[in-house]
């Protein structure tokens, strides 16, 4: 007769409680659990990319406003001028740094090696975020900026 | 500071009825006595829920084991490492 082996741990202070098949729910967490570690890298690279088309895209929007509440063959003063073309270079800045967030990465590792691949993917997802971050600072910032500034117009 | 030891588990697969070993890393961090009141830790026992892959189906299934923690180094987290050499 085939002698039944127990669950046992080789180990003091380890004890086995119970074995089953992977329940509905921890299914759903592990499946949730892979997608966010196959996907976190292509979620950082998302954002920059539409970061990019809406930092630029505000500066023309911002220019629009601005002529929209100016009244018409107003000429600014230097000053002024200086004022409100800084939403615009804050906005340009913001749009280069989402820009080289982007910007395609050289690294070599080999697929052997799992350290390796998973030492890269954390380098490749901290840069991003940190110029995400740095981006979008100075995304809000600009955003600010404009907003001020054309009230002040008004 | 971490203490990290490896650790084996003996577990009868509810996949295909064998039992198989396993090698599983336990980090520990590594608290410094003088720091801390006398009565500030104290023993305690964790409850973990990991998912291991039946080699011989390669289908995987959960198990559920509870760690005591040594004094003065409070366990972090469990990760299975894989099936032990021994258990091939």
């Amino acid at each position: 007769m085939k002698e039944k082996k127990k669950n046992k741990n080789e180990n003091q202070g380890m004890e086995l409680l119970e074995v089953s098949a992977v329940t509905p729910h921890n299914r759903a967490l592990y499946e949730a659990g892979k997608m966010l570690l196959t996907d976190s890298i292509t979620t950082g690279r998302d954002f920059c990319k539409f970061m990019i088309s809406l930092s630029t895209g505000a500066i023309p929007i911002y220019l629009g406003l601005l002529k929209f509440v100016l009244p018409e063959h107003y000429t600014l003063s230097l000053q002024q001028g200086v004022l409100a073309i800084i939403p615009v270079v804050l906005f340009l800045i913001a749009s280069i740094v989402f820009t080289i967030g982007y910007y395609p990465q050289v690294s070599q590792f080999s697929l052997d090696v799992i350290d390796e691949i998973e030492k890269e993917r954390t380098r490749t997802i901290f840069r991003r975020k940190k110029l995400s971050l740095i981006g979008f600072s100075i995304f809000l910032i600009g955003t600010v900026n404009a907003i001020v500034t054309i009230i002040v117009t008004l | 500071m971490a203490d990290n030891s490896i650790e084996t588990i003996t577990i009868g697969c509810p996949v295909c009825g064998n039992s198989h070993l396993y090698n599983l890393e336990v980090e520990r961090s590594v608290v410094v006595y003088n720091r801390l009141p006398k009565n500030a830790f104290k023993e305690r026992v964790i409850r973990f829920i990991r998912l291991f892959v039946c080699p011989v189906k390669q289908s995987d299934f959960q198990a559920t084991f509870i760690l005591s923690d040594i004094p003065h180094s409070p366990i972090r987290t469990v990760n299975v490492l894989g099936i032990a050499k021994e258990s091939l």
